[in-house]
């Protein structure tokens, strides 16, 4: 409950800071509106009374009051919606900007490898609508809960004993909402397999895993699976939906009774001579408008409650992302300015979290400044963590790793990245104008053409822009019509460019950054690279860590680590490891063979 | 179009809800009915009490208006669930349908065709709020229910007053309109407005998808980002904002009238009653059905998914129509072709809207049986060779035979299916390991011994095997037991896929960049085996590598859409072309240990 009330109290809070003018004028609105609908309920009834007596004068008084009363309540529903609509756009902004803060706004990888984070995320992000809708539910809420105060009020009125009324309404309420849950647990339960269906949807209707289904001839399996993954979870939530619905609907049958016996009782205390033929007229409409008070619940108490699981998954997913920021930094310190010594990885353990084994295993090793560092292994030895380890994207589980004898961690994680850079092997394709696609490696020069092409020179593809129809200010990627699809190996390139946009960076890391990339062009970004490195090291100590099963790349650096099953195995220059005759030389040899 | 759509996703839901379509308004109209004569009996029970004719009269009524109540009440707790039913039927149908199309149709161009691929996401979604088929049928329903509602106190009224409704009918039918227009202009321009909108999208799943997670923190994009995700959004609402003030304007009018139909409708009424021309009964059942007429005018949120999701419907047929279009000419089928040889006879191709010849008169022969290895640099056409092989597409000039036979000729699903291949972007499915090798071949999805044995030939077999469920796991960290696995470790899982195929006699074997992320002994291990894993068989297989290159019996260099080299390993080395110059280039650098090891 205290959740709820949170997650309530969110919400609200999100449309008064996407627009507090439209949201407060909202609220007033749909306070008002809900007391129009039961005005117009008593004017109603005044003119049955007028009838009775045969009034005219009374009549025609009823009759303004309800034409003015119903034109007021419409006009002011329509204001709502409009402002509503506003609303709904201006809180799904504001969503999604506070949810792009939130996800990158942690230093590490932990949550964006989590898989509960990530489901959360994604059924969040299906919700944005409800979630931004969510002050229209609540205005909705709001004005359907005065309409029936203002109802039970009149009600109450004519005699306390009425208020038996709504109470009797409250178990086919709570039919209702626990209906609402069960339908949501269904939906819950069913999420794998709509999810699957949905993967199989997509599949099959995107261009590259296209060609597999062709040659391998799967276009009517993966039509049948799709349709059973749906069907499955689909029907799983039709059950529930039927059963609880079928349950509503005898609750609130049950419900109706009681308003037939109010009916009842209120003749009698007409007959009684304690109410008059005007106040059982009143109490037989209410019983109408009260009915539709509460069918209209029946909808509303399901908006309201989809909006709550939205909101509170909003605040998991913001809290969560808050939660992985929060980190105590020893005793700050600045990053320095140049290497002098290099950076020490001292007894440094990993464990990626919610697994058994570790990763890292006790690594301690020196990269000197100034120099060019190959890490090779086999898969799944740890070079990739170890470049994680670095960018600061995870904290060793144990040991220290230290920049000039300071430890990585007093270094603001910003200014420490503000002075890295790197490309890998899983690069993002960031789909946007080609020079923002490179320059987004230095946002100062993001729209600094020059700067740019010196950066994909340096990466050996100077020749790219003039491969792409217009040139630098080409879209890429083919999610917008206006784009034009890069090669596997054009989209590595210009990761490249951005990782070597920076000019004087302390440390660039280079995770397999040339695995899509042909001999020539590996060799240009080296030539082109190089130059560039030596600078680097030269004036700051710069050093380059790079990741890769190129032997004949690798054999360039100044020190080769090899690392076998989270540990280092072997340290040292090509010709000492090969003189050495470990793993280094047998998988140097091993590749070598190719060219005798 | 909906309504045929209905019977033929679900007879069953399709006839339920068409009950409650009919029972809602009736129920309602009986209720009103009831509600009438129940006001009618109040005075006189109240002047005689329970125990007169009167009184009796009223609890009577009160029983009759309670049993209509109970019943709608039952009515409306199974139409909702009912029409969540059907609504899913329609979904599943809709989605079924699109899936078929693209299925069948035989080429990729289409699913590389942005147009084309709005449709497939336009049929299953048309709305903002992912508004689909099913929920224009849900919408349907209600609409439904609320238009024989209005039909029905429109005859009840007539009977009253015959030019009530003339009166009535085309103001609140004017009114009703203007305001679903208003809300349209927000429906619609959110919808033209896609290409800004998704732009936007974009960018916010940029800091959602860990695709980009390490690079936004490397550069400390993060703001930036959410910066120029709202000056994106802001420039696609404001638009709408716009229009929707435009249209606030022209709701004024209509309102107006509405209140002087009211006052009409009322008016003459009560009037009526006043002056006993008609009874205290009557004068309720009339007032309600005027309100039932007054639904003519109004706004749910049924109309705005029925007009939303109403929009998907068009896709599908539409979408079925451009694929027919795509359809690739030929029947013959392929048989156990090739035999003899695949021929490219001075093909050249663009790809459609492109102007660039990828392919420019490109002359080569891949025999049966023998393995051939295509080397170029990044954007030489390698790739698209392979898709015009597989007949992804057809040649913008030249043709492609094989043993003789034009490729247009032959069927080309048929065709299709005699080449296994994996290409660079393989499928990763999120299913088990099994079905992931399996899927090589539908038809040996559950022989586990053919399974292991392609498996083997790609060196996965062990890593499947220490999966914790073995060949049961699922590859995917969102399904709850399941693993991810590394991309060397995906690599041979789609090898295996591709040789299963093979096994299951397909005969080309096409191999795009197989050991790109394999680690230097997967990846030798690989070449050691590719002799025996491409005996006999068709292959093609294109690669950076030489170690992979080289085993091929025969090479071929490509250079600007054409094949400039072509010969065995040691003929292109003697030639001192391209090839060699590649050759020596990546040799140089292991060199010195070469000569001496």
């Amino acid at each position: 409950m205290r959740d709820r009330m949170r997650a309530l109290w969110t919400v609200t809070r999100l449309a008064f800071r996407a627009d507090r003018a439209a949201a407060i004028a909202a609220t007033l609105l749909s306070l008002v509106s809900g007391v129009f609908g039961t005005l117009s309920t008593v004017a109603f009834a005044r003119a049955v009374q007028a009838v009775v007596a045969g009034d005219p004068q009374a009549g025609l008084g009823a009759v303004i009051a309800l034409v003015v009363l119903g034109r007021l309540s419409f006009t002011a529903s329509m204001v709502m919606l409009d402002l509503r609509f506003r609303l709904v756009e201006l809180v799904g902004e504001l969503v999604e900007s506070e949810l792009i803060d939130a996800m990158t706004g942690f230093t590490g990888l932990e949550l964006h490898e989590r898989p509960v984070h990530l489901d959360r995320l994604e059924v969040l992000r299906k919700q944005v609508g409800n979630l931004s809708n969510s002050i229209g539910a609540l205005m909705h809420n709001v004005s359907l809960w005065t309409g029936l105060a203002s109802t039970v009020g009149v009600l109450v009125s004519v005699h306390p004993l009425l208020l038996v009324l709504p109470i009797a309404g409250i178990p086919a309420l709570v039919v209702t909402a626990r209906g609402t849950t069960r339908f949501e647990q269904a939906l819950d339960d069913s999420s794998e397999q709509l999810r699957r269906a949905d993967h199989l949807y997509l599949l099959a209707t995107a261009a590259g895993p296209g060609k597999e289904l062709r040659t391998f001839g799967l276009g009517r399996e993966v039509v049948a699976r799709h349709a059973r993954f749906l069907r499955e979870g689909y029907d799983a939530v039709s059950r529930v939906q039927l059963r609880w619905g079928a349950l509503a609907g005898v609750a609130w049958a049950t419900q109706g009774l009681a308003q037939i016996g109010a009916i009842a009782f209120a003749a009698m205390l007409a007959i009684d001579g304690r109410a008059s033929v005007g106040d059982v007229v009143l109490v037989a409409t209410l019983v109408g408008a009260l009915e539709g008070h509460l069918q209209e619940l029946l909808g509303m108490v399901t908006w309201l409650f989809n909006t709550l699981r939205a909101a509170e998954r909003y605040a998991a997913v913001v809290d969560a992302a808050t939660t992985a920021s929060d980190e105590l930094p020893l005793e700050p310190a600045p990053v320095p300015a140049a290497l002098q010594r290099g950076i020490e990885l001292d007894g440094v353990s990993f464990r990626y979290p919610d697994t058994e084994s570790e990763t890292l295993r006790d690594v301690s090793l020196l990269l000197p400044a100034g120099a060019t560092v190959a890490v090779v292994g086999e898969n799944g030895a740890g070079k990739s963590t170890l470049v994680k380890l670095l960018g600061r994207f995870y904290e060793p589980t144990s040991g220290v790793i230290r920049v000039d004898g300071v430890d990585l961690r007093r270094f603001d994680a910003a200014a420490w990245r503000g002075r890295l850079s790197g490309a890998f092997q899983d690069h993002a394709r960031f789909e946007l104008i080609a020079r923002e696609v490179v320059g987004v490696g230095d946002l100062e020069r993001i729209d600094d053409e020059p700067s740019v092409v010196v950066a994909l020179g340096r990466a050996g593809c100077g020749e790219l822009p003039e491969r792409l129809e217009d040139g630098l200010g080409t879209r890429l990627g083919r999610s917008f019509d206006d784009g034009i699809e890069p090669s596997g190996g054009q989209w590595q390139q210009l990761a490249l460019g951005r990782a070597l946009l920076r000019d004087q960076p302390l440390l660039l890391l280079l995770d397999e950054p040339t695995s899509a990339l042909d001999p020539d062009a590996e060799h240009a970004l080296f030539e082109g690279y190089a130059a560039a490195a030596r600078e680097a090291a030269r004036t700051s100590g710069a050093i380059t860590l790079l990741v890769s099963h190129r032997f004949s790349t690798v054999r360039m650096a100044d020190l080769i680590v090899v690392m076998e099953d989270g540990k280092v195995s072997q340290v040292g220059s090509h010709d000492e490891l090969m003189a050495a005759g470990g793993l280094y030389a047998e998988l140097f040899t091993m590749q070598a063979r190719a060219y005798r | 179009m909906l309504l045929r759509e209905l019977p033929r996703a679900s007879r069953g839901a399709t006839a339920a809800v068409a009950a409650c379509v009919v029972a809602l308004p009736a129920l309602r109209t009986i209720q009103a009915l009831m509600t009438g004569l129940l006001f009618a009996a109040i005075p006189g029970a109240v002047e005689d009490g329970f125990d007169s004719d009167a009184g009796r009269s009223l609890v009577l009524r009160l029983a009759l208006f309670g049993t209509a109540y109970v019943l709608g009440q039952l009515a409306a707790g199974l139409d909702d669930p009912l029409r969540g039913i059907l609504a899913r039927r329609v979904d599943e149908r809709a989605r079924e349908r699109v899936l078929r199309a693209v299925a069948a149709a035989p080429g990729i161009a289409h699913l590389e065709d942005p147009a084309l691929l709005d449709l497939v996401e336009r049929a299953r979604k048309a709305g903002p709020g992912g508004e689909s088929p099913g929920g224009a049928a849900d919408g349907l329903a209600q609409l439904t229910v609320r238009y024989l509602t209005v039909a029905t106190g429109t005859v009840i009224v007539a009977s009253f007053r015959w030019w009530l409704p003339i009166l009535l009918v085309p103001v609140l039918l004017l009114a009703g309109r203007t305001m679903r227009r208003h809300i349209n202009v927000t429906v619609e321009t959110t919808m033209t407005m896609t290409r800004d909108l998704r732009r936007a999208r974009y960018l916010s799943d940029l800091a959602m998808t860990p695709a980009a997670a390490k690079e936004l923190r490397l550069f400390g994009l993060g703001s930036w980002l959410r910066d120029r995700f709202l000056t994106t959004h802001r420039a696609a609402i404001e638009p709408v904002w716009r229009a929707r003030a435009a249209s606030r304007r022209r709701l004024v009018l209509p309102e107006l009238a509405r209140g002087v139909v009211a006052f009409v409708a009322y008016g003459v009424l009560v009037d009526a009653a006043v002056h006993g021309e008609i009874s205290v009964g009557r004068f309720g059942f009339l007032f309600s059905a005027i309100q039932m007429v007054w639904g003519l005018s109004s706004m749910t949120n049924a109309d705005v998914a029925y007009s939303f999701g109403i929009r998907a419907l068009p896709a599908i047929p539409e979408l079925e129509a451009a694929l027919e279009q795509t359809r690739l000419p030929g029947t013959r089928a392929a048989g156990v072709m090739p035999v003899e040889a695949v021929r490219f006879e001075g093909v050249s191709f663009r790809y459609p809207g492109s102007e660039n010849a990828i392919l420019d008169g490109l002359d080569l022969e891949l025999r049966a049986g023998e393995s051939l290895a295509v080397v170029g640099s990044n954007g030489a056409g390698k790739t698209t060779l392979v898709k015009l092989l597989a007949r992804f597409y057809d040649p913008t000039a030249g043709r492609v035979t094989v043993d003789g036979v034009d490729l247009r000729e032959l069927d080309a699903s048929s065709w299709q299916c005699r080449v296994a291949a994996i290409f660079q972007d393989f499928t990763h499915y999120e299913l088990s390991v099994a079905e992931n090798v399996g899927l090589g071949a539908p038809a040996l999805l559950d022989d586990r011994d053919a399974l292991r044995e392609a498996a083997r030939r790609a060196g996965a077999l062990e890593l499947i095997e220490a999966l914790p469920d073995g060949w049961d796991t699922v590859l995917s960290r969102r399904v709850a037991g399941g693993v991810e696995l590394s991309g060397g470790e995906w690599q041979r899982i789609a090898l295996a896929r591709a040789l299963l195929a093979v096994d299951a006699g397909a005969g080309i074997l096409v191999l795009d960049e197989p050991t790109a992320n394999l680690d230097a002994r997967a990846e030798t291990q690989l070449y050691d085996r590719f002799l025996e894993l491409t005996a006999g068989v068709t292959t093609v297989v294109i690669s950076h590598r030489f170690s992979t290159v080289r085993r091929a019996d025969r090479i071929v260099v490509l250079r600007h859409g054409r094949v400039v080299e072509s010969g065995s390993h040691d003929e292109l080395l003697a030639l001192g072309g391209r090839y060699a110059r590649m050759f020596q280039l990546q040799a140089a650098r292991f060199d010195r240990e070469v000569s001496s090891a």
